[in-house]
């Protein structure tokens, strides 16, 4: 027996307007068939479209936590709004015959759960890995190192003030080669630099003014040195595997996903960075449409209810792509998930699951986030800076402070200050993935600054030299008052 | 000190960086950080790394010198991190919020978004999207007022005014410093919104801005700023000064401030606005004025003109004098004292020659018309008394007015032995002007217009719908009570559209009469009806048996075929008013429907659904 209802069916849609077209086929009575199995773990049915035959659609519980979708339609979206259709159909009570399931489809049915009981298996062998390829590989990844220098020594001789938009255009289309070479990583952080010469609008035509450029040129040079340590650190990790072909992806530190690996589950699994029963709760999300890359990035900010860190959901929808992209959202309950795979990572590490159950929040639950708030600013903050230092660490890492005091310096800066009297200095600057919020502190409760947790993300401003906090939400005893999106 | 020297490493590898690190090869300047760097590494071995990576840089050639340069950038910079400045001296003080309650933020990103979007680009549909989000309150959230703080300056007028008037308000003095730094004093639309809003949330902070706008200010901003200044007695004489200023609307805002004082300027000021050119714009300031000494000319001019209105007999003359008159009638809204009173009732009492001034333009018939809604508008008992008694002879125009009177001075009852009589008259029929006939209409209009809260959606299509009444008016008789007889009278005279707004439920006569005009409606071939919504929400209010049986047969026959999909909207808009239990049977008929109706449907039906 299936056991969904519409709220479920809107969960899964890739986005609101497949919600609505798929209620509307319901609506308009589009279907010509609903059919169920005897065993009613497949619903399966046949939808009227524009065109001459129907499409046959069918929604597979054989897996009732990874159901299986499919249908004869060309759309990319996934699940489709015939899909989608079929379900609240289903969910709505809709009348459903018992129908043999259809040759097709029953072998269908029979492939994939042998395909899925052969990956079981495999899952529990051993890996045969590819060496020859493998090797062959990580030779093009040092080749693509190789240009990555180039580029880069290219870049320090010619000087920041003579790159230009024309310049950075080109860096680019030779950048592209970095791809080919198994380095999407690399090639993003040479992105990074080359888009702080590229105007707000994503034109790299037009240049940027010299106020502007003035602006960025410390955080260019940091991208640089960055690029540098890339080079270096990767040179070697990649050495190391090529002599000693075993060698697994390295997991202690970030280096291969800087490189580009893009990490499997299976591969975090084996690497034993999975966390078990794991609860966490949403403190931030933004979604933030990144010009540079030509991509949306929706980027979650959760506490681990059990063990006080903060980790990072990451979904990336490249504009090409973006239709075919479920779209995250801020998440207002509390995550239990039963295998949670942490990604290597220093602060903030990225996190991904397969399956994931909501319950309510409950009051302990903002107790717990409070308790697990840094309370001692000066130890915190000489962890941070001993974090800060490595060229490849987060730049930008995310904390719980439990302040005593939230109040205004001589300067009119908006200040924290912990039990002890330390202080740490609040601001936007450098920061524009998510909206400005300093100044929403104007407008909250009294209430609020006085002993509660700030979430907020640190930045050392290289400008400056200062080191200073970006406020991102506030937790009371009771809610989570959001100041980003 | 050592820091010191470290930032001035990184200083200088940053210029070298952007120069390029051709240009590094023995620079003088790095040079001369090596020493001191040497020595401090003697205690540091940190700094003697630094002077290490320094020398090779001076050393390096075109070749090596980029790699050189990015060792030390690399080197600095992560020291650097290391270095990062913190925390803030001095006394703290508390932050100046303002509280606006605790806010909420439990709108998603996926609400907030959309919302935001209509708040700060241009398209259609976002005014509608922002009145719903104020609606449901949903601007509580802090995130949105950088949003609307910056929609006061929207394209469309209509949603810069709606920001600035019900969201912003919300936020309170919070706002004021970003207001103030986005204000231009020259500027038009959103800075004038701007003076206005400011104006509103700090009277006394923003004196200084309201000065500046009066003296360099745009004609739009001098405008906001008198208005801003009314009844301040410090800004006396300049609004006096501007009373004479050479653009009607800044002349009209400062009559306007100064309209409340009794001294002898302001008194003499009015006046003479009122005997020039001006009067049009004077007269609504003078009405609120209670200085004696102007009621007394006020008095005095206003019989002058009436006497020579009726005396002259020279054409041009009394056209000047019939209009200055209607003018200066203006100038007696709202007074309620007893000689005002004695002049309206005493003028009113001449009607007869009155009604004999003929003149093109504004004739005897208008004056009489602004007598009687003066008399309605004094509040006085013995003034609408004498206007109720006097209906029998008066024109239908005027009759309004004694309805008018009646209906907030008389009983439910005696209204409807009053004026029944008209509204059963039979009128023959004729060409031209047929007062019995208008009498009627007047009659039925009024008591649909005192039902008129049964009837929301009427003025959005019936485009013959006007009682001649402004919307202030409307007030005049709000609360009056309507006697039961007229429904059967409506009843009894097939009057539709007195029934749909005054309809009971269980009145047997009203549940026939729309029976019969939806089977009517229905029968009818060709063009839809847009009547038939109407009848239908009529029916839905006084739970009408049938309701939504009619309302199926209604749906059917609108959205099936090729109609004009807009046809059915009306019908639409009413489906999530209906009964919960109309719900499964519409959907049964959605797959029937074409497809641009049901798209109309599917989302109202949603809300029919959620219906508690």
């Amino acid at each position: 027996m299936i056991q969904i209802d519409e709220s479920y069916v809107d969960s899964v849609a890739p986005n609101a307007g497949a919600i609505k077209n798929g209620r509307g086929l319901v609506m308009k009575g589009k279907y010509v068939a609903l059919n169920k199995s005897e065993d009613e773990t497949i619903i399966f049915g046949e939808c009227k479209g524009s065109g001459k035959s129907n499409y046959s659609c069918s929604c597979d519980f054989a897996r009732p936590d990874s159901p299986t979708h499919r249908c004869s339609c060309p759309s990319r979206q996934f699940p489709c709004k015939h899909c989608l259709g079929l379900m609240y159909a289903w969910a709505q009570g809709k009348t459903f015959k018992v129908a043999d399931v259809p040759d097709a489809l029953a072998e269908k049915r029979e492939k994939l759960t042998a395909r899925k009981e052969k990956q079981k298996e495999n899952a529990d062998k051993p890996r045969k890995v590819n060496k020859a390829a493998l090797s062959k590989k990580i030779k093009a990844q040092l080749k693509g190192l190789d240009l990555l220098e180039t580029l880069t020594h290219d870049l320090v001789r010619m000087g920041m003030g003579n790159t230009n938009a024309k310049t950075a255009k080109q860096i680019e289309e030779q950048a592209k080669q970095l791809g080919n070479a198994y380095l999407p990583g690399a090639q993003a952080a040479l992105h990074s630099y080359t888009k702080l010469f590229v105007s707000d609008d994503g034109h790299v035509d037009s240049s940027v003014n010299a106020k502007k450029r003035e602006a960025v040129y410390s955080e260019a040079l940091d991208q640089l040195t960055r690029l540098h340590a890339l080079i270096k650190q990767g040179r070697s990790y990649l050495n190391n595997r090529l002599e000693d072909s075993e060698l697994k992806p390295e997991t202690d530190t970030s280096i291969a996903a800087w490189l580009g690996h893009a990490w499997q589950l299976r591969e975090l699994r084996d690497a034993g960075l999975v966390e078990n029963d794991v609860e966490l709760i949403q403190l931030a999300f933004n979604s933030h449409d990144d010009v540079a890359r030509r991509e949306y990035v929706d980027t979650g900010m959760w506490m681990n209810l059990a063990s006080g860190r903060i980790v990072l959901t990451q979904t990336f929808r490249p504009y090409k792509a973006a239709k075919y992209i479920k779209s995250e959202d801020s998440f207002f309950q509390v995550a239990t998930i039963k295998e949670l795979c942490v990604y290597p990572g220093d602060v903030n590490p990225r996190v991904r699951w397969e399956e994931m159950t909501p319950r309510a929040i409950e009051k302990k639950d903002y107790q717990t986030i409070r308790k697990h708030g840094h309370a001692d600013f000066a130890a915190l903050v000489k962890g941070v800076k001993g974090q800060l230092k490595a060229p490849l660490a987060d730049k930008r890492p995310v904390y719980a402070l439990n302040y005593t005091k939230m109040a205004e310096s001589a300067d009119g800066d908006v200040v924290i200050e912990d039990a002890k009297g330390e202080r740490l200095v609040l601001t936007d600057k450098g920061m524009s993935e998510e909206p400005a919020s300093c100044y929403l502190l104007q407008l909250v409760p009294k209430e609020l600054f006085t002993k509660q947790t700030l979430i907020a993300r640190f930045n050392h401003d290289l400008d400056t030299q200062q080191l200073r906090v970006k406020p991102l939400g506030i937790v009371t005893g009771s809610a989570i008052v959001r100041l980003t999106f | 000190m050592s820091i010191a020297v470290l930032s001035q490493v990184y200083d200088e590898t940053r210029r070298l960086a952007i120069a390029g690190s051709n240009l590094a090869a023995g620079d003088f300047r790095l040079k001369k950080l090596v020493p001191p760097l040497e020595k401090a590494g003697e205690k540091a071995p940190v700094f003697a790394k630094v002077a290490g990576a320094i020398q090779n840089v001076i050393d390096s050639d075109t070749k090596t010198a980029s790699q050189a340069l990015l060792e030390l950038s690399t080197l600095v910079t992560a020291i650097l991190y290391t270095q990062g400045k913190t925390g803030a001296g001095g006394k703290l003080k508390a932050i100046k919020s303002t509280d606006f309650g605790m806010p909420t933020s439990d709108a998603s990103a996926r609400v907030l978004k959309p919302l935001i979007e209509s708040l700060t680009t241009t398209g259609s549909g976002r005014l509608e999207m922002i009145r719903d989000a104020h609606k449901r309150g949903a601007f509580k959230d802090l995130r949105l007022v950088k949003p609307a703080v910056a929609a006061i300056d929207d394209v469309y007028a209509e949603i810069g005014d709606f920001v600035a008037m019900n969201v912003l308000p919300l936020y309170g003095k919070a706002i004021l410093p970003e207001l103030r730094e986005t204000f231009d004093v020259k500027g038009k639309g959103g800075h004038v919104r701007r003076l206005r809003l400011m104006h509103e949330l700090d009277p006394e902070g923003t004196h200084e801005l309201v000065e500046e706008a009066l003296e360099s200010g745009s004609k739009e901003m001098k405008v906001a700023a008198i208005s801003c200044l009314k009844g301040s007695k410090k800004h006396l004489s300049y609004m006096l000064g501007q009373s004479v200023a050479k653009a009607k609307e800044v002349r009209q805002a400062a009559l306007n401030a100064i309209a409340t004082f009794t001294d002898n300027e302001v008194v003499d000021t009015l006046l003479k606005a009122l005997a020039g050119k001006d009067l049009g714009i004077a007269a609504g300031p003078v009405s609120q004025n209670r200085s004696p000494k102007l009621l007394k000319q006020l008095l005095e001019d206003s019989q002058t003109q009436f006497d020579e209105m009726l005396s002259t007999k020279d054409k041009a003359k009394r056209k000047k004098a019939v209009s200055r008159f209607h003018g200066l009638l203006s100038a007696f809204v709202t007074r309620d004292d007893k000689k005002s009173e004695a002049f309206l009732t005493g003028c009113f009492d001449q009607r007869d020659a009155i009604a004999k001034v003929k003149s093109d333009g504004i004739d005897g018939a208008s004056v009489i018309q602004k007598l009687a809604s003066l008399m309605v508008r004094s509040n006085s008992k013995a003034a609408q008394k004498q206007l109720v008694d006097a209906h029998e002879s008066l024109e239908p125009e005027v009759l309004e007015w004694a309805i008018i009177a009646a209906l907030r001075t008389r009983t439910p009852k005696q209204v409807y032995d009053l004026f029944a009589p008209y509204y059963l008259a039979k009128p023959e029929k004729k060409r031209g002007r047929n007062p019995v006939k208008m009498k009627q209409e007047v009659v039925s209009d009024n008591i649909c217009r005192v039902a008129s809260g049964h009837c929301r959606y009427r003025h959005y299509y019936d485009w013959d719908y006007d009682f001649d009444l402004d919307s202030e008016d409307g007030s005049l008789t709000e609360g009056a009570k309507i006697d039961p007889r007229w429904l059967d009278a409506a009843v009894k005279s097939n009057d539709l559209s007195v029934v749909m707004s005054i309809a009971q439920p269980k009145h047997k006569g009203a549940i026939s009469l729309l029976s019969k005009t939806m089977d009517e409606k229905l029968k009818k071939k060709g063009d839809s009806d847009y009547e038939m919504s109407e009848v239908l929400e009529t029916m839905n209010r006084i739970d009408h048996p049938k309701v939504v049986d009619y309302f199926l047969k209604a749906l059917e026959k609108e959205g099936k075929g090729t109609k004009r999909y807009y046809y059915a909207w009306w019908l639409v808009h009413l489906i999530p008013q209906l009964p919960k239990s109309a719900a499964p049977k519409i959907e049964a008929l959605v797959p029937s429907l074409n497809e641009r109706t049901i798209d109309q449907v599917i989302p109202a039906l949603e809300e029919l659904k959620k219906k508690k």
